[in-house]
């Protein structure tokens, strides 16, 4: 369902590749021609129209250059355009509301200069962008006032956009009668006119309203003349999205067989463009349907594929769904097939847990809650199944308070459903009682009378909603307040272990630091200490705070580890890494969390050795989860365990509780693991990804 | 040849940095003088005419500020030295006045050394001198950023938003005017959040006093009094929210 979506919005801001050779024809004009007058702010416009859909920030800058210039040279006409490039930027990058500001105020400025069309225009595109924040009942509003205009204007092209907007939104609120006339409406213009994106575009979404009707047949026709016109087009990427819907409709209709060889041809095409998204999507699906003909190792290779995909565009919610169904594939298959691949009986839960996991993990960051409710069913199924009833009761509750959420969202759309169709009511009745006026009147009387009923159910209707979703609300923000203060008590509990963690840790620095007097030369007992102060400057900084930086973080570990170097000297060698894609920056971890188990590495593990011991410390993403891996290659664990019988290190049993508190205050699974290399130990300390900004 | 003079209350932070200036690679630099109170400092700085001078924070009863205070027309550099002094730290970052931690590390002391014989402009001393002693003791009420011409000093209140642009800044000032400043956001953040400015996003810190508005969103985003709008990040927006309605 959830693709389906996506493949809607695609629609909607229908995708036009920036013509390279254009651009740069642009590009060069810019640069030429730099006399400060329209043409010059003609050219920057253009310009940033064309990068809106491949490079938005330079667009944004390009329609920031001409808002000036336009501004100084005081052209209306350009600075009207020049804010709707802006808008067409903003919204490719997300910031709808931005861009219905930028819109707004294009619009204002194409009234005053009485440019109609480019009002309509305006509309439409704001509707676009309320349709992208949710907003349905603005969206509505919008395309409404920009199909006046087009129709005004006799502007069929922008005719039949309204009404295919219209229709999507309608579809969206599922008023599948209205998302029809609507369509309809486009496709008898776009006829007319012989314009074929459009006809297609229509045809496409009457396939869509039939699925969700339940008349697949139709469905599938609708579909097919949508095919037909992209394939003589010859428009890949539309003709991979239209076999891609017949697949959906064949998978509705419980014929797999018919569903993977759509998705199959799909797949040729997508691969053929390079587009990943749509091979992602293809996988995922052909994923669930090849489970269905209990084809499970080819279904769990082909969701393997997906998965690596999504992570690859960083579609993180998707990438969620792939993990979970692959939970539920293996969760299903026969234990022969799980053997096959390499799956052993002691392993299966072990996994299945870690992929829901992760996958509760990036719906909590997507705030996907309809998917954490799922997440959550499953788990409570499996632990249920077997029989462990404490864990099968925690993901029980979990997937109670998700559904609630699910319900909360569900009931505000319900509203907006409600006020539209009461407004799409009083609209007809309206229209009825103009032409039942010209008859007689007792019969108009009547009418009167069934119309106020009519409302006054409706906003009884509407009125119930609202009190059902003021109770959900009034629930959820007193549950907030109880989140609020027990954040506060653990907060003071971390505080209170950072406290004791800081005198353990000058203690063994200053060990440290006599050691090295007693046994080396003044010049570098010098440096020692410079370095030293260094640190013990960061480590009261940083102690200062809850949450650090990952970079922080890394050079605090970095000055120890040099100090730690030229005390052990020659004994210990070291290298921090961490993977270029992380921007270590906007990265916050627990402040202060490694250097315990880095110290840990250096006493147990690499002091004991006779040669020079490596310590190594990589950072890396894995699945939305940070994760920071200290390997040394000592003497490992076992025997340095008898060598320090029960001596625990303090500031380890307080980092791990720190991370218990951090799971507690975050609802995260961050954990600490301690695994043999050959030779040596390596720690990891996984946490999730939380970003600063 | 520049000659430098260390005023500093303790005999073994002398001794330190004078070994340090020693055993420094560059041969130009001469100590020519130190002394270990205010009044002998003042008096050593008059008679040397000193390049550079390494000033204590605090010296005794007293502090290099006093120091300043009888020497307003100087146009030696001064380098700030001090062990741990957060309020007078933050002080010489306003005035981007330059300072050394204790212990010394000879590193930074010739990174130190090397950008005052590059920046050899002496235009700005006196207003910055000026500006830290207004600044010392109650909350600054400029700042200084280093610009082509030197340091220029700009009003906390004038500033509408700070936008990151890699390893620059661009500022936005009340009166429309725009600079472009060699330090990142972060800097800029550290030294600002006092002043009711707030970090919305990865890339814009703002001053709230200049908040016209807040509009819905995901993360939302804010209309400020130059009619520029600044989008939140969904991540700070809780936070953005406090802070606005505690104003």
């Amino acid at each position: 369902m959830r693709i389906m979506t996506l493949i809607l919005l695609c629609i909607v801001s229908s995708v036009v590749l920036a013509d390279e050779h254009q651009l740069d024809t642009l590009l060069s004009k810019a640069n030429l021609y730099r006399v400060e007058d329209t043409t010059r702010a003609s050219v920057l416009n253009e310009l940033s129209i064309q990068l809106s859909n491949s490079d938005f920030d330079r667009g944004i800058a390009y329609a920031d250059s001409s808002i000036a210039l336009c501004t100084k040279i005081n052209s209306d006409i350009k600075l009207a355009t020049a804010y709707y490039a802006k808008a067409r930027n903003l919204s490719s990058d997300g910031k709808d509301s931005l861009a219905i500001v930028n819109y707004q105020l294009s619009y204002n400025l194409n009234e005053k200069v009485g440019k109609e069309l480019a009002c309509g225009t305006m509309l439409q595109n704001m509707g676009i962008s309320f349709y992208n924040l949710s907003f349905y009942k603005k969206a509505t509003e919008m395309h409404t006032k920009a199909l006046t205009v087009f129709k005004k204007l006799n502007n069929e092209k922008g005719i039949s956009a309204a009404l295919n907007s219209l229709g999507i939104v309608a579809m969206e609120l599922s008023d599948y009668s209205h998302a029809m006339e609507y369509y309809f409406e486009s496709l008898t213009l776009a006829k007319r006119n012989h314009d074929t994106a459009t006809m297609a575009n229509a045809y496409m979404n009457i396939g869509i309203v039939y699925k969700n009707l339940g008349d697949l047949n139709k469905a599938i026709t609708y579909h097919n003349n949508a095919l037909q016109i992209h394939k003589q087009q010859n428009n890949l990427i539309y003709i991979a999205k239209a076999y891609n819907n017949i697949a959906n409709v064949y998978g509705e209709m419980k014929q797999s067989v018919k569903a993977l060889e759509y998705y199959q041809k799909a797949l040729e095409i997508n691969k053929e463009t390079d587009y990943e998204y749509g091979i992602a999507s293809n996988y995922i699906n052909m994923g669930i349907e090849l489970r269905q003909l209990k084809r499970y190792s080819e279904a769990y290779q082909a969701l393997q594929k997906a998965g690596d995909l999504f992570l690859k565009i960083e579609d993180k919610n998707n990438y969620g769904i792939a993990l979970k169904t692959k939970a539920s594939l293996l969760m299903a298959m026969p234990d022969s097939v799980r053997n096959q691949l390499g799956i052993t009986a002691s392993q299966h839960t072990p996994i299945i847990n870690d992929l829901l996991a992760q996958a509760s993990v990036i719906f909590k960051e997507t705030g996907d809650y309809a998917s954490l409710s799922d997440v959550n069913d499953d788990l409570y199924k499996m632990y249920e199944k077997k029989g462990d009833l404490k864990n099968a009761l925690a993901h029980y509750k979990e997937y109670i308070a998700y559904r609630d959420c699910v319900l909360i969202d569900e009931n505000k759309i319900e509203v907006e459903k409600l006020e539209l169709k009461y407004e799409y009511a009083t609209r007809e009745q309206e229209l009825k009682v103009l032409n039942i006026q010209k008859q007689s009147e007792l019969q108009q009387e009547q009418l009167k009378r069934q119309y106020t009923m009519a409302g006054g159910v409706m906003l009884l209707m509407i009125s119930g909603g609202f009190f059902l979703s003021y109770k959900k609300r009034r629930d959820a923000q007193q549950k907030s307040k109880e989140a609020e203060l027990n954040a506060e008590r653990v907060e003071s509990e971390l505080k209170a272990l950072r406290l004791q963690m800081n005198p353990h840790f000058m203690f063994n620095s200053l060990n440290s630091i006599t050691n090295f007097i007693d046994h080396h030369k003044p010049e570098t007992a010098s440096t020692y200490s410079v370095k030293f102060a260094k640190l013990m400057r960061m480590v009261l900084e940083n102690s200062e705070h809850p949450e650090v930086s990952l970079a922080d973080e890394l050079h605090s570990v970095e000055l120890y580890l040099t100090i730690e170097s030229m005390r052990l000297h020659p004994k210990l060698t070291f290298e921090i890494n961490s993977d270029p894609s992380l921007e270590t920056d906007n990265i916050m971890i627990p402040s202060m969390i490694l250097q315990p188990f880095v110290e840990n590495s250096i006493i147990h593990g690499i002091t004991p050795l006779r040669d020079t011991g490596h310590l190594k410390i990589n950072c890396n993403k894995l699945d939305n989860m940070l994760h920071i891996t200290i390997d040394d290659n000592g003497v490992g664990m076992p025997n340095s365990i008898q060598t320090n019988d029960n001596k625990k290190s303090m500031a380890t049993k307080i980092s791990k509780e720190r991370i218990a508190l951090f799971n507690e205050r975050h609802q995260a699974n961050a954990a600490i693991e301690y695994s043999s290399l050959s030779p040596g130990t390596r720690v990891t300390i996984k946490i999730p990804l939380n970003l600063q900004f | 040849m520049i000659r430098a003079v260390i005023i500093d209350d303790e005999q073994h932070c002398i001794d330190r940095l004078s070994t340090l200036l020693h055993s420094t690679k560059d041969k130009e630099i001469q100590l020519a003088g130190t002394a270990q109170n205010v009044d002998d400092g003042i008096a050593l700085i008059n008679r040397i005419k000193p390049h550079l001078v390494f000033l204590d924070v605090q010296i005794a009863d007293k502090t290099g500020f006093d120091v300043l205070r009888a020497l307003p027309a100087t146009t030696s550099r001064i380098i700030f030295t001090t062990a741990h002094d957060k309020y007078a730290l933050q002080a010489f970052r306003f005035c981007a006045l330059d300072y050394l931690l204790k212990p010394i590390d000879a590193d930074e002391l010739n990174a130190a050394l090397s950008k005052f014989q590059e920046e050899k402009n002496e235009a700005n001393i006196s207003e910055q001198i000026t500006e830290l002693l207004k600044g010392i003791g109650n909350k600054p009420r400029k700042i200084g950023v280093p610009t082509l011409n030197g340091i220029v000093f700009i009003p906390v209140t004038d500033i509408i938003r700070c936008h990151a642009d890699g390893n620059y800044t661009e500022i936005h000032l009340s009166d429309k005017k725009q600079m472009v400043v060699s330090k990142t956001l972060k800097e800029f953040e550290l030294l600002l959040s006092d002043y009711n400015f707030f970090r919305v996003h990865n890339s814009d810190l703002v001053n709230l006093d200049f908040v016209k508005s807040y509009n819905k969103g995901k993360g939302g985003y804010l209309l400020l009094e130059d009619q520029s709008s600044v989008e939140v990040s969904s991540r700070r927006k809780e936070e953005l929210l406090k802070k606005l309605g505690s104003m």
